[in-house]
């Protein structure tokens, strides 16, 4: 994320304002980890940093490692709850809010960080994410079943529109949930959800996602057989990175292993891990379909009665 | 409308058309049948359409004659050389002008039976159009499908696909035809509806379920949020109808949603609201109860006023609908009165099974969600 210079001047002036050298340090560590200001500066250490220098090399660095959102976050917090026993003023924090939110920001009171404001701008990293980071994911795996005799059997075009609709109605729920598709691959995707609800939103999302299918089908579908879908749901850790090749973590791997070997066509299967933290309600539209190496999965799927 | 245009992947109908071909009145134009969508989005004023149905499946043979049918554009003929289609009076119920077996393939299409199928189309849409359906100062959008012609007027839908059982699935009653006969549509636009006068609208009575314990155990102020909530997600969820949330007291209303006098696209989003109770009661309500909804559907007439300014309108139909959903309806329970039905998409009629009679209106109710 580019911190244009207004910004960063906005809250180096803050910074120097509300806080001593030595906390304004105790914070940037909370965000860089290891810091050593005297080093980032060249000032020696038996000579005391002034406190506008320390304030804006601080900022710098925040803003090069990416990590400018989350110093910001750490700011709000403080505002509200004080540090270490006392309680501090930002005098520049609601302007620094502002920008941030014109910026297509919005804090999430929930999980304590900026997010995107998904009405406006949509990053598939939700704008705070950096290569390398590793965080607990829900990921949500769609793929169409037998869609090698579907292409055989229909002109590329009717597939392709069929596909189209279902990538649309995927992309919709999602993102509507503060989720993000990570990729699709002609036959299928995965998406991914990260904040605090995120298994109750992906498992919603995906609710949303049989529902439409099952519409669709009946109604719009230009193909002569209904679009049959799998859908797994599974939370895990994952490195998190710009190209979706090159992430990692057991997480993937295991979403695709439960939408392979547990999931039957037009159904849902969500993982032990995504069960347990589910709101009540949508727990009880499960019924447990395997139990593999101590997990158990659950299914979801459309059950309309035949006959009144 | 002079422009003919053939969908047939039969090259041989070309010599079918031949006469129409030599006539000045007519311009004739030949397309492939997998160029039907992008030939009729280019298509910038009214043709006649005459589509081939030889070597479709049942199914895309409905999608077909859906799609061309779907809107007032365009007339609509059908070529049938292997008489594939049992009951050719269907078609003229889902709204196509001609039908061209193999005798008249055979002998050659005349100009003046274009006229004719044409001349069918115009008087079907000058009594029955859209400038009608939305009202104007003289007809006040009262255009009663009485006067439509056969084929425009009491049918199950425009756009319903030929081939689909409906017979098998629900009849029409004559009482319903009756009703039907004498609609006087609102038209899609609420601009061109007037206050103090009569139209026949579609009625949605939606009403959250409570049972007595939670009356008893959530404080008034908790339920009267609670209906707030479940009237702002119906607005929501229905807002590309139009609807207006009409009526409403306690946890239960009445929606009015525009209507063209033939078409009932709402249903569609009925059956996706009953397969999403528990994702409103979670996602908007923010409930840990199982708390649902019965939702009933009809057509039916009243004098329009302004929302708020409701308290002196006498409709036999306000009055059914609410003794519906109150008397009848049971929770979680979704009816449909057959007019509503018959008019829907019929794809989505396997959903629904005959329910019973209420003051002398045949019922469907959805399956159960299970």
């Amino acid at each position: 994320m580019q911190i244009r210079a207004r910004l960063r001047k906005l809250c180096t002036e803050t910074l120097a304002q509300s806080l001593d050298v030595h906390t304004m340090v105790v914070l940037a560590r909370r965000v860089l980890g290891d810091y050593d200001l005297h080093q980032r500066t060249g000032f020696p250490e038996s000579i005391p940093i002034p406190t506008q220098d320390a304030a804006r090399q601080i900022v710098h660095d925040i803003a090069a490692s990416g990590s400018f959102l989350s110093f910001i976050s750490l700011l709000i917090q403080i505002q509200e709850n004080g540090f270490i026993g006392r309680s501090y003023r930002f005098p520049g924090l609601q302007e620094i809010y502002d920008q941030l939110v014109k910026a297509g920001y919005i804090f999430d009171y929930d999980t304590l960080r900026f997010v995107e404001d998904v009405e406006r701008r949509k990053t598939r990293n939700w704008g705070v994410l950096q290569p390398g980071d590793t965080r607990s994911f829900t990921l949500l795996r769609l793929d169409i079943a037998g869609n090698s005799q579907l292409v055989r059997r229909y002109p590329a075009d009717r597939v392709e529109g069929a596909y189209a609709a279902l990538r649309r109605m995927l992309r919709e729920e999602v993102e509507g949930r503060n989720g993000r598709v990570w990729s699709w691959q002609g036959d299928g995707g995965l998406a991914a959800f990260i904040d605090a609800e995120r298994n109750n939103r992906a498992f919603a999302a995906s609710m949303e996602i049989i529902n439409s299918i099952f519409l669709f089908n009946l109604l719009d579908s230009p193909l002569d057989e209904p679009l049959r879908v799998r859908l797994a749901l599974h939370s895990g850790l994952c490195e998190y990175n710009d190209r979706f090749e090159d992430m990692t973590g057991e997480a993937l791997h295991a979403v695709s292993e439960i939408e392979a070997n547990y999931t039957e066509p037009d159904s849902l299967t969500v993982s032990d891990a995504v069960y347990g933290s589910l709101d009540r309600l949508f727990a009880a539209r499960l019924r447990p379909v395997a139990e593999r190496n101590g997990h158990r999965y659950y299914q979801y799927r459309i059950c309309i009665e035949e006959t009144p | 409308m002079t422009r003919v245009v053939v969908f047939t992947d039969d090259e041989s109908y070309r010599e079918s058309f031949a006469a129409v071909e030599r006539s000045r009145t007519y311009s004739l134009e030949f397309y492939r049948k997998d160029e039907l969508r992008g030939v009729l989005r280019s298509l910038s004023e009214p043709a006649l359409l005459y589509y081939d149905l030889d070597g479709d499946s049942d199914h895309s043979r409905d999608r077909a004659l859906r799609y061309l049918t779907r809107g007032p554009e365009h007339a609509v003929g059908v070529i049938d050389g292997a008489e594939a289609v049992p009951d050719p009076a269907e078609l003229f119920h889902a709204g196509a002008v001609d039908y061209l077996g193999p005798n008249v393939l055979e002998s050659g299409v005349h100009p003046k039976r274009v006229k004719r199928a044409v001349s069918l189309f115009e008087q079907a849409y000058a009594r029955n159009g859209d400038d009608e359906l939305h009202g104007s100062e003289e007809n006040n959008g009262h255009g009663s499908l009485a006067d439509a012609d056969v084929g425009r007027s009491v049918n199950p839908s425009d756009s319903a696909p030929v081939g689909v059982q409906l017979a098998e699935r629900m009849t029409l009653s004559p009482a319903a035809a009756e009703r039907m006969a004498a609609y006087r549509p609102s038209g899609l636009d609420w601009g061109a509806v007037r206050s103090s006068q009569e139209y026949t609208f579609l009625m949605l009575y939606a009403e959250l379920d409570l049972d007595n314990e939670l009356r008893r155990i959530w404080s008034t102020r908790r339920i009267e949020r609670l209906a707030g909530s479940f009237r702002s997600y119906l607005e929501s969820e229905l807002a590309g109808h139009n609807a207006r949330a009409w009526m409403w007291s306690d946890t239960a209303g009445l929606f009015l949603i525009p209507f063209d006098g033939r078409h009932c696209p709402v249903l569609r989003d009925c059956v996706r609201l009953m397969l999403s109770q528990t994702l409103m009661a979670v996602e908007w309500l923010g409930l840990s109860h199982s708390v649902g909804f019965r939702l009933a559907l009809t057509t039916g007439d009243t004098v329009y006023e302004d929302s708020g300014q409701t308290g002196d309108i006498i409709s036999d139909s306000v009055n059914f609908v609410f003794h519906l959903g109150k008397r009848y309806l049971k929770p979680g329970r979704f009816v449909v009165d057959e007019e509503a039905l018959w008019q829907a998409d019929p794809h989505l009629h396997a959903l629904f099974s005959f329910d019973g009679r209420y003051d002398q209106r045949e019922l469907y109710r959805m399956h159960r969600v299970l």
